[in-house]
């Protein structure tokens, strides 16, 4: 793939540690690409697995979702609620063959300013290297 | 005495206490069956069971139970009867786990059955416009006519059925039949092994096929929601209506998500598909997931954890930084 390809990235990041986290790293003057798009939801467990099918459709080569560490949740346990249908839309995704490294799932909290810019870093160049995402692509412009 | 007058005894005796009694009577297609809603007696006449008894009744209960009261009517409290196969039993405690109604509102006929022809295969074999008068179950496999048929005739769902004799039933004294051992997520496995860009090339051109007429949707007993997802238009359609790859993609991906451990696989989404898309493969790849992943498998307990309902601590993390 050409060098010059940059992604287009939707990251939902919970607001409670993810959100803050990316806060911390930009406040920490931590450096990651600038390719994600913050989508700001109130947790994880608020992210339903059609946003990613859906952002996917709209042009998007990438999702990002992000979220408390399990058992740290603001509202208890609506991450690990989340996490089976995340685990489900990957394999559904693999089955598929739709490059199920187009989504990826991280756990941020508010203090990790470094793990953020290490995740994002990481997915970026995993999505670079899958190149332009044209399976389900709808073609509009995002 | 035979399961059929069997059935016909007991769909009697159900029929002055029940709403109806829903089963099989000859379809105007000579070799297959449809559904009949029987309320009097010299209905349940018309009853019939065998190879060609397909749909899932199942579905005639959901929507009655469902249907929205007419203003000053008053709930009816009577059952529904229904003649159930292995597969529709299930259905019903899929049904029961999930409270659409109560385990005592229903009266299931279970029918041991020896797996039913799929009719796709068949037109295949004798053509759209043949002259077969019946197909029963032999001694070894079906007999179209009294004779051997000229081919495979079972459906996909039956390979791998585990319940050949219904696990719930209200009728007892039924002649069970023999249940060879089930091998599992055979089928799903092999596609697995695929390479990914082949898997992709295959779903490329079954989901291009698709024309949407929901007709999957409509025949699922567990697809049974008010106002389907992709039906909403406020405050925004979660798709468009085209019929184009990326939007048939996402509909079939939301489908097979909805009914993750929850699909009973009775195999009507993959009859009534008018494009034969491989519907099944999809909820069985989720049914798989569900059983390795999260030991979650549908049909079998009414009590059990639903899988996205509810969560675990310890659930596997096979992708997650």
């Amino acid at each position: 793939m050409s060098d010059d390809f940059e992604p287009k990235i939707v990251a939902f990041l919970c607001n409670w540690c993810s959100y803050a986290g990316a806060d911390l790293a930009g406040t920490s003057r931590f450096q990651y690409p600038p390719n994600i798009r913050v989508i700001r939801v109130m947790c994880s467990g608020r992210v339903n697995p059609m946003f990613v099918s859906r952002a996917l459709v709209e042009g998007a080569d990438g999702v990002l979702i992000s979220g408390c560490h399990p058992g740290e949740c603001h509202y208890e346990k609506g991450n690990i609620i989340a996490k089976r249908r995340f685990e489900l839309m990957h394999e559904l995704l693999d089955f598929m063959g739709l490059d199920p490294g187009r989504f990826q799932v991280s756990w941020v909290s508010a203090s990790e300013g470094v793990k953020f810019q290490d995740v994002v870093t990481r997915f970026v160049d995993q999505v670079k290297e899958l190149g332009p995402a044209d399976k389900i692509n709808r073609g509009d412009e995002l | 005495m035979s399961n059929v007058d069997k059935m016909r005894e007991e769909a009697k005796k159900l029929v002055s206490e029940c709403r109806f009694v829903v089963g099989y009577e000859r379809g105007t297609f000579n070799h297959l069956d449809r559904a009949l809603i029987a309320k009097t007696p010299e209905d349940v006449d018309k009853f019939v069971f065998g190879p060609t008894s397909i749909p899932n009744l199942t579905l005639y209960a959901v929507t009655d139970f469902r249907r929205p009261l007419k203003r000053g009517e008053s709930p009816d409290a009577r059952p529904i009867g229904i003649v159930c196969k292995g597969c529709d039993a299930k259905t019903i405690v899929e049904l029961v786990r999930e409270h659409i109604h109560a385990r005592d509102q229903v009266k299931i006929i279970g029918m041991p059955c020896k797996g039913t022809i799929d009719p796709k295969k068949f037109a295949m074999l004798y053509g759209e416009d043949n002259d077969v008068k019946q197909i029963t179950w032999g001694p070894d496999g079906f007999l179209v006519d009294g004779q051997a048929p000229k081919g495979d005739l079972l459906a996909g769902k039956c390979l791998h059925c585990k319940v050949r004799n219904p696990s719930v039933t209200d009728v007892d004294g039924m002649e069970q039949v023999d249940q060879p051992e089930a091998a599992g997520f055979e089928g799903i496995e092999s596609f697995e092994a695929m390479d990914p860009e082949d898997r992709w090339r295959f779903f490329e051109g079954q989901f291009s096929k698709c024309i949407r007429c929901y007709a999957c949707r409509n025949a699922c007993p567990l697809c049974y929601c008010h106002q389907c997802s992709i039906d909403i238009q406020k405050p925004f359609n979660w798709t468009q209506k085209f019929t184009e790859l990326p939007d048939n993609t996402f509909y079939h991906t939301m489908r097979a998500l909805h009914l993750a451990g929850r699909c009973v696989d009775c195999g009507e989404c993959e009859r009534v598909c008018p494009m034969d898309i491989p519907l099944r493969l999809l909820n069985g790849k989720m049914a798989k997931v569900a059983y390795e992943n999260f030991n979650i498998e549908s049909g079998e307990d009414p009590d059990r954890p639903s899988l996205l309902g509810g969560c675990d601590p310890n659930d596997k993390e096979c992708f997650i930084w």
